[in-house]
């Protein structure tokens, strides 16, 4: 009785199931595992059937030969396939170039792979599905009757933008190319920058529908495998819809997911991607967006800029001091000052703090109210710059900062003090040169004023403290976020906090674990006499 | 695994420093000075010693049972019921050195902010333990790893701005009333440094264990040499009957300070080391407790344990005493003897009796032979 209930119980819940389309279903368009027939118009059908009536998807049917006509057709997306590369090299060749005797009902293929298709990169393929994907990846299949075999021609050629500048990592010294849209362009210049014969560009499709190329990069034997391997995990585990840009594998690989943190590193320029890979990191590159990830990461490369490596060293090493204590300025500044003026009055020195009572004299606002008031005008401020056309953002800064400002302070509303310290917050947090992570101390500043308002300097370190440990959790692919400060490594740190000359940097980072740990021969420290300094 | 992390010897280190400074140097100064006068100098020196065998007797304990915290080779040690009972006694001294830290740093901000309850104090205070406890050990010894290093510097920075004021006749003389005060004296430091036997606790998680009695000694050395120096600037700077009356002796120690009348009021940088430190502390503590409890009871899983302690812990710290009167009768009367009375009591006999079933292992393993 219970067997037979539990039974019924199964079939109702398979009839559910069925009915709302759980059970995985084959795509309609496209039955798994079709192969190609030997007649042609069958294949033309299913291809047609798979890729619809789109307009952008050419069929040419032609015939080759003449003793007796083979029948061919040409398929291809209008605008991912170069037209006269098509027309030279496959069309012309076939048509007329071809032996009038090419094997009637048997055609002979290796002789058309062999002797007539003057293209590079010539494949031969059954599955229906992954013509499909060719030929949306810009490939033009050829389909000849009597062969079950589709010859797919690589003759990707659609308009990409050029190799420029990228826009939001300028730099005064250094290469100057960028990341493009195209994967193979920048697998390209990634090649270009490093002849290596060990580097490896592993690619995969992610994305069920935008069936997105991604391609891992690396290079073998600086790299530790466990740190590749887990790479690999992560992006095998991937099952989604779409992948637009890399930010979406970002979010969709491991690590922290509630963290404000950037966990991930990104860059437009391939020295600096080359960089890290020699450092032993991985770059994932995803095709249509000029977004190369680099990982594992940590904090402290978003307090490094490439161009630092093209500069003097002492001035790097200044300069990071200077970001360092930017980033801690953006985080803490206005923070203290509302701790100092609404509790500490007494921690500043007393003609200081006249002078900002004196300033602050006829305020209507706790200096807290007058701090969100400042700083949420700041952040729309600069938000409604950023996606403005260049022109009108000038408007807007000239409106918002000019006269909002100006107006503000005669007005009374706020004191001129709050006006310096948030505009300074603001210069301070530009000189980090990760956006990224300005956009999370954005974010953080208002706990931090929030908690300086209410407890003062010990609310400051509350949550100081509570910041640290947090980052003190997060880890990169096995590598802690925090590290070469904690875990402490005397060595990766002349690296963070001071830009070593290149003859001191022997060896990679220590933290990545590289079987490769030795980056070149000590003693390249150039010396007068031009001989090595231990000679 | 309750707890997979592992801890290298400098996070070893760095964190039994800033427990030892964190928690000696705000409280203990005073009453010290009160006691010994200028032999606290000598006081602090005897106090590392007798820290130094407790230390050895643990370190021993450790190589004995390895990977063991001493919740748990307590049990393997007294047996089944004593062993839990002993677990008890460790875990509530842990929580009770937490709730007097968390006390003595919201007695003290109290007199910057009086305007502030203390109970908003406490309450912060262990909502702040509990999210660094449920970190972990790893995150623990990180953050005493970055959180070190500015002590020392900030230390370093704010005694060198004290030399000009500081007249070292003040200093001597040493053994004015001879051996017997400095040594009874000597307990109240003692009693304090001897919160590191929560390196039993650490040590089952340290990646070297054969290595921790050195980079344990390093860590109380270090401590010790912070609190000495302090002492000695106390007594330099402001003389022992001046410093022996002021409640927080360091804190106006610090206020001294006044270069050019352009670095003055510092003492907010010594105030935010020093909470920086006491943080690492009390979370330390909280942790170990949940930790601890966890074992006790064989659960697989110490977080959800974070809070409830927690809200025991600001409630503990809010009863532990009245008021500071009464709070510096308990630390100068009581606490040293209890304290005492676990670190090295409790720890000698789980030595002794782990000493004797190790010999009779022998013996027997001799005999059937």
């Amino acid at each position: 009785m219970v067997k037979k209930l539990t039974k019924l119980f199964n079939n109702i819940v398979n009839a559910i199931n069925n009915k709302h389309g759980l059970t995985p279903e084959v795509p309609s368009s496209v039955k798994q595992e079709s192969r190609l027939s030997r007649r042609l118009a069958l294949n033309l059908r299913q291809l047609k059937q798979a890729l619809g009536d789109s307009s952008d998807i050419v069929t040419r049917e032609f015939s080759i030969g003449e003793q007796p006509p083979v029948h061919a057709a040409l398929v291809f997306v209008d605008g991912l396939t170069g037209k006269p590369l098509v027309q030279e090299h496959v069309m012309k060749s076939l048509m007329i170039k071809a032996p009038r005797e090419i094997g009637g009902k048997k055609p002979d293929l290796s002789k058309i792979r062999e002797n007539l298709l003057t293209i590079a990169d010539v494949k031969e393929e059954r599955d229906l599905k992954k013509i499909i994907h060719s030929v949306l990846s810009g490939d033009s299949a050829l389909l000849i009757d009597g062969c079950p075999v589709a010859l797919l021609t690589d003759t990707r050629a659609w308009e990409s933008r050029g190799i420029s500048e990228p826009v939001a990592e300028g730099g005064v010294r250094g290469p100057r190319d960028g990341f493009v849209e195209t994967l193979r362009i920048n697998t390209a210049l990634l090649r270009r920058h490093l002849k290596s014969p060990d580097l490896r560009i592993e690619t995969m499709i992610l994305g069920n529908t935008t069936r997105t190329d991604v391609a891992i990069a690396y290079v073998q034997g600086i790299v530790n495998e466990q740190i590749l391997e887990k790479v690999r995990q992560d992006l095998s585990r991937i099952d989604t819809d779409s992948i637009l840009d890399s930010s979406y594998l970002e979010e969709l690989m491991r690590g922290h997911p509630y963290t404000p943190f950037p966990m991930y590193e990104h860059s437009e320029r391939p020295d600096k991607i080359v960089a890290s890979l020699l450092e032993g990191r991985v770059a994932i590159l995803v095709d249509g967006t000029p977004f190369v990830i680099v990982v594992p990461t940590i904090l402290f490369q978003f307090f490094q800029a490439s161009e630092d490596y093209y500069t003097i060293y002492h001035v790097s090493t200044f300069l990071r001091w200077l970001r360092l204590l930017g980033f801690l300025l953006s985080l803490y500044l206005p923070s203290l000052y509302i701790a100092v003026i609404t509790i500490h009055h007494e921690l500043i020195p007393t003609s200081l703090a006249l002078a900002l009572a004196g300033a602050r004299e006829g305020i209507p606002f706790p200096a807290l109210a007058e701090a969100l008031l400042m700083e949420i005008a700041f952040e729309s401020l600069r938000e409604a710059g950023v996606r403005l056309p260049k022109p009108l953002g000038q408007a807007v800064s000239i409106v918002g900062a000019l006269i909002i400002g100006d107006a503000a302070v005669r007005a009374g509303l706020v004191s001129p003090a709050m006006v310096i310290i948030v505009a300074f917050t603001g210069i301070a947090s530009f000189t980090v040169p990760s956006y990224k992570l300005i956009f999370t101390t954005r974010m953080l500043r208002f706990p931090m004023m929030l908690a300086a308002a209410f407890l003062g300097l010990p609310g400051i370190i509350m949550v100081s403290v509570v910041l640290l440990a947090h980052l003190t959790t997060l880890k990169s692919f096995g590598v802690p976020y925090l590290s070469p400060l904690a875990p402490y490594s005397g060595q990766d740190l002349k690296d963070v906090l001071a830009r070593a000359p290149w003859w001191a940097m022997r060896r990679r980072p220590q933290s990545l674990r590289s079987p490769d740990p030795v980056r070149q021969e000590s003693g390249l420290r150039p010396t007068l006499s031009g001989k090595k300094p231990n000679e | 695994m309750l707890e997979d992390g592992r801890i290298s010897g400098r996070q070893f280190t760095t964190l039994i420093f800033l427990i030892i400074v964190s928690i000696t140097v705000l409280q203990v100064p005073p009453l010290l000075l009160g006691l010994a006068g200028q032999d606290s100098v000598l006081a602090v020196l005897i106090a590392v010693i007798i820290d130094g065998v407790v230390a050895a007797v643990l370190y021993f304990l450790g190589l004995r049972y390895p990977r063991k915290t001493f919740i748990q080779y307590s049990e393997d040690i007294l047996g089944k019921i004593p062993g839990k009972f002993a677990a008890v006694i460790f875990i509530q001294f842990f929580l009770l050195v937490a709730a007097l830290s968390i006390r003595g740093m919201s007695d003290f901000l109290v007199t910057i902010m009086p305007e502030t309850p203390l109970t908003v104090f406490i309450i912060a205070f262990t909502l702040v333990s509990a999210f660094v406890a449920r970190g972990g050990i790893e995150s623990l010894a990180r953050m005493s790893e970055i959180i070190a290093p500015v002590y020392i510097a900030a230390i370093v920075f704010l005694m060198a701005l004290l030399l000009p004021e500081m007249d070292f006749s003040r200093v001597l003389p040493l053994f004015r009333y001879g051996a017997k005060p400095v040594i009874m004296a000597s307990l109240l430091p003692a009693s304090w440094f001897g919160i590191c036997i929560i390196m039993a606790m650490f040590m089952a998680y340290h990646h070297r264990p054969e290595k921790t009695f050195t980079v344990k000694m390093t860590g109380v050395v270090m401590g010790a040499s912070v609190l000495l120096l302090l002492l000695i600037a106390c007594i330099a700077v402001l003389g022992v009957e001046y410093a022996s009356m002021l409640s927080y002796p360091v804190y106006i120690l610090a206020r001294q300070i006044s270069l050019a009348d352009f670095i003055e009021r510092v003492e907010v940088i010594w105030v935010a080391v020093w909470l920086l430190a006491g943080f690492i502390t009390i979370s330390s503590l909280h942790y170990v407790s949940a930790l601890g409890t966890a074992q006790l009871f064989g659960l697989r899983e110490y977080r959800p344990l974070v809070l409830p302690l927690g809200i025991m812990l600001a409630s503990f710290s809010f009863l532990i005493y009245p008021n500071a009167m009464s709070g510096v009768k308990f630390i100068l009367q009581i606490f040293p003897f209890y304290a005492l009375s676990i670190e090295g009591g409790l720890t000698t006999l789980l030595f002794l009796i782990a000493l004797v079933k190790l010999l009779t292992n022998k013996l027997g393993k001799e005999r059937r032979r």
